[in-house]
């Protein structure tokens, strides 16, 4: 079964871990409204946003776990430079979505909790569930241990960001996150 | 104040994506922008970067782009859009731009989405999903083996399966990263929070254009060579044509010219590219692996080139007409449109000949061609390019602001 991420406030890394992220996802809710998510896709991607946001508000109120539709509008959240919504509307999709589609989620909200909005220590959690999943639920997985590495490093726990970025350097050789691993673990002066 | 930060990506699978990228970054005031060029090593030294901050990017080869295109294969693999994905991820973290800029670096479609990164693509109009060009017939095995007539009935009934091929690798991986299929090669050119196209909206029309679709006008550029020693020594009483085959054109074409023209009184003038030219140069031509391409197109009263938008526009915002000999479907949407607008002609790729090549030189250097080429002039002078791209990027940021970088 597939739990919510942690609360900020509880323990890094608990109960995530001891979820099987293979096991069979619990039913998806679908989209009570296909057609309807390829306009507001359309709109999206026509830079239509106050349309999109105006619909897929009006949508969630009566479908609250509609994922594909909890997927957009975090899209289209990131595109608004509303990161906390973005943030938020993740977790909701961490919770509700299937293995691989929470993992994505754990990255995507990562990425902007580290980058756009300052809170190293929500990254790093979300950032450890991602990198302890299977396998195939990590497309990501060389990006997802130099963030960790980084913030890790950023909040002082320097051993363990050291670990991480070491594995990147030796399991993805000559790649980009290998360079930034290295240039992470030999800062020049 | 912290001023906002603009990554560009300079994709070098052709001079052209490069070097329009060069000149829009170049274009930005640096009193109010932070300009970073990401950039492979393939054209850098071809172009005035000198007051940009460049940073290191691994491209596409431009030998490897002509293979791809000329087998019919997807112009990027799945693991080619992967390792660019991981590259484009890598440096977003590393520079924290509040703005990514990218011409046919397809991979920011996904990357910036994933960053949540505003991102601007630079896309020839003609590649609009709101393009009314119809779509050509291009070099193409098809055309071959069975001409032209019967490959575009062929084309025309399986254009669409033959279409999604080429973005069938980046769906996969927007999938793969839980992000929405594109529905169009045409959406996977321009997807992006801004689309800019280099073009004119004459030569490359559309309709129903969103708001994010925008056209910039002609981005110029050429490399920064000296012009050679010749250059104030051409003859003054027979006219100039400058042929041009780009880096992404028929390889042939700077030698079937000089040939084909060779008794003709002009003066031809080529630039071979990095390959040159091999074949033996006739005392009407002169040669330069590279010519500054603006002045060379503007004192040439006829330009043969690819038929691409870089060559194209050199010669049009000079009111000089375009002989094209297009091979790719870039090469002939921008072709087609010019010749219906009556300032060129085209020639295709498969069928280039001296004889076939020296008589359209004949026709167009007596016909009409120039005073449609001034036309064209008249218009593109309304168009400022470096202005347009500032007043989107201003507008761009101040939609939500210029991002907080944060240090984690």
């Amino acid at each position: 079964m597939v739990t919510p991420d942690p609360k900020p406030d509880e323990p890094a890394g608990t109960d995530d871990l001891q979820s099987d992220p293979i096991a069979p996802a619990p039913p998806r809710p679908t989209s009570a409204n296909a057609s309807g998510l390829a306009q507001w896709r359309k709109w999206v991607v026509e830079g239509r946003y106050d349309e999109a946001d105006e619909a897929l508000s009006k949508h969630l109120k009566k479908h609250p776990s509609d994922v594909e539709a909890l997927s957009l509008l975090s899209t289209l959240q990131r595109k608004r430079q509303d990161f906390s919504g973005a943030v938020a509307t993740s977790r909701k999709i961490i919770g509700l979505g299937d293995a691989a589609t929470a993992n994505r989620a754990r990255f995507q909200a990562a990425s902007l909790l580290q980058d756009q909005l300052g809170e190293t220590d929500a990254a790093a959690r979300l950032l450890e569930a991602y990198v302890k999943q299977a396998k195939p639920l990590k497309p990501l997985e060389a990006a997802a241990m130099v963030r960790l590495g980084r913030a890790l490093k950023s909040l002082g726990r320097t051993p363990e960001a050291t670990k991480w970025l070491q594995r990147v350097v030796s399991s993805y050789p000559n790649t980009p996150e290998a360079n930034e691993a290295d240039r992470l673990l030999n800062p020049s002066p | 104040m912290r001023k906002p930060k603009v990554l560009f990506f300079a994709e070098d699978v052709t001079l052209a994506h490069f070097g329009r990228m060069a000149a829009l970054a170049t274009a930005l005031d640096p009193t109010e922008f932070d300009v970073v060029m990401a950039c492979g090593p393939q054209f850098r030294k071809l172009l005035r970067l000198d007051t940009l901050r460049l940073a290191p990017l691994r491209s596409t080869l431009t030998a490897e782009f002509n293979r791809r295109l000329a087998n019919d294969e997807p112009v990027f693999s799945r693991q080619t859009l992967e390792r660019y994905l991981a590259e484009d991820l890598a440096l977003m973290a590393h520079e924290k731009p509040d703005v990514v800029v990218g011409d046919f670096r397809l991979s920011l479609g996904i990357s910036a989405e994933l960053a949540g990164i505003r991102s601007i693509a630079v896309t020839n109009g003609c590649w609009s999903p709101y393009s009314t060009l119809p779509f050509p017939v291009p070099e193409h095995a098809v055309v071959r083996l069975l001409g032209v007539p019967a490959a575009k009935g062929i084309l025309s009934l399986a254009g669409p399966l033959f279409l999604k091929r080429h973005f069938a690798a980046f769906n996969e991986v927007r999938g793969s990263l839980g992000l929405s299929h594109v529905k169009s090669l045409q959406e996977f050119y321009t997807l992006a929070d801004l689309t800019l196209y280099p073009d004119s909206p004459r030569l490359a029309p559309t309709r129903s254009l969103p708001s994010n679709h925008r056209y910039l006008g002609p981005v110029l550029w050429e490399p920064a060579v000296p012009l050679p020693t010749w250059w104030n020594e051409l003859p003054g009483d027979r006219p100039v044509i400058y042929v041009s085959s780009g880096s992404s054109g028929e390889t042939t074409l700077s030698s079937v010219a000089m040939k084909a023209l060779a008794d003709l009184p002009v003066t031809v003038l080529t630039a071979g590219g990095a390959s040159g030219v091999s074949s033996t140069v006739p005392a009407n031509a002169r040669v330069a692996s590279y010519l500054p391409g603006i002045a060379a197109a503007h004192r040439a009263s006829l330009v043969i080139s690819n038929g691409g938008n870089g060559t194209l526009y050199q010669a049009l915002t000079g009111g000089v007409p375009v002989l094209g000999v297009p091979s790719n479907a870039d090469q002939y949407l921008c072709m087609e449109s010019l010749v219906a607008s009556g300032a060129g002609r085209l020639i295709r790729a498969g069928q280039l000949n001296e004889a076939t090549l020296r008589q359209e030189v004949t026709t167009m250097l007596k016909g009409g061609f120039a005073e449609a080429a001034k036309s064209h002039q008249r218009d593109l002078a309304q168009l400022d390019s470096a202005q347009r791209f500032t007043d989107s990027l201003r507008e761009l940021l101040a939609k939500g602001g210029v991002s907080r970088r944060a240090a984690g």
